[in-house]
């Protein structure tokens, strides 16, 4: 028995309804395509498959630059810091010379 | 044994010819992937794009990349693969993805709505195709992998091992990838059948 989840039927109605596949390719593509082959463009395009990842690099860069140079703002301003340790320091040396 | 398409070509000696720089080999080898091609461009086409644009797309990096094939699987799958990735990435490039609400249905798809709420039985044949743009609409909520998964397996009635020869997925992703689409399919649908019910 064929389950009657309403996905399932809806599911099985569609796939019940394909469009007819072209049997050949228009001529206007395979023009393009093959005009494209010969100037050799598709090498050239290849390496916009990397541009996702160039771009992903890129803002993980950005972000690491700003957070380096937060860091090192608040490692400047922080005067306080070095206060206290220079106080422990000379305490401790005038106790444990 | 050389290996033949259906229509008659020789692959290995037309892979060959166009490596050599035959324009009528890679014409004949165009004409016999297009159909193939046209398929799975169809079934993860994003919103606002022409099925022979992008068609054309996976024909230049099939063309450009064939010297990588090395001819140790089939010639189909190897293009299969080429064109379910540049659909993803087409696909992920569509960065919105609304909400599908009871207002964006044609009057076929709200009466294939209507049908499965109110019935249990098989949708009538006459309504194929609303049934048909109505699951697309659906689909076109979901992420492309989960999008993809669920056209090859329910809508192409695809085993997992094709889907597997397809994309490169491992069976067990393909079958956990399936089943949280499908789950999350079922919430869209479930809103659409709660506005339908309101």
């Amino acid at each position: 028995m064929k389950p009657t989840d309403p996905l399932d039927r809806l599911f099985r109605a569609a796939a019940r309804a394909q469009r007819a596949l072209p049997a050949e390719a228009p001529v206007a593509v395979e023009q393009r395509v093959l005009a494209s082959w010969r100037r050799g463009d598709g090498a050239r395009a290849e390496w916009l498959d990397f541009l996702p990842l160039f771009r992903r690099g890129l803002a993980f860069a950005c972000v690491a630059f700003i957070v380096a140079v937060t860091w090192s703002y608040h490692g400047l301003n922080s005067s306080d810091n070095d206060v206290a340790t220079m106080l422990n320091a000379s305490v401790a040396y005038s106790y444990f010379p | 044994m050389a290996e033949k398409s259906q229509d008659g070509l020789d692959i290995p000696a037309c892979v060959a010819r166009v490596r050599d720089g035959d324009g009528e080999a890679a014409r004949e080898l165009l004409q016999h992937l297009y159909p193939l091609v046209i398929s799975i461009v169809r079934g993860h086409l994003p919103r606002r794009t022409g099925e022979e644009d992008l068609a054309q797309t996976i024909f230049m990096k099939v063309f450009a990349k064939l010297d990588q094939f090395s001819g140790t699987v089939p010639l189909e799958h190897w293009v299969s693969r080429i064109a379910v990735n540049t659909c993803l990435n087409a696909l992920q490039a569509e960065k919105i993805r609304p909400e599908l609400r009871w207002a964006d249905l044609s009057e076929e798809e709200e009466h294939v709505i209507q049908n499965l709420a109110s019935t249990s039985e098989e949708i009538d044949p006459d309504h194929g195709f609303a049934a048909r743009e109505l699951v697309e609409k659906l689909l076109e909520r979901l992420a492309p992998a989960d999008r993809l998964v669920l056209q090859l397996l329910h809508l192409e009635g695809r085993s997992v091992e094709e889907v597997r020869e397809r994309t490169g997925w491992g069976a067990s992703m393909i079958k956990v990838r399936a089943f949280r689409a499908r789950r999350k399919l079922k919430k869209h649908f479930a809103v659409l059948m709660k506005e339908h019910h309101s």
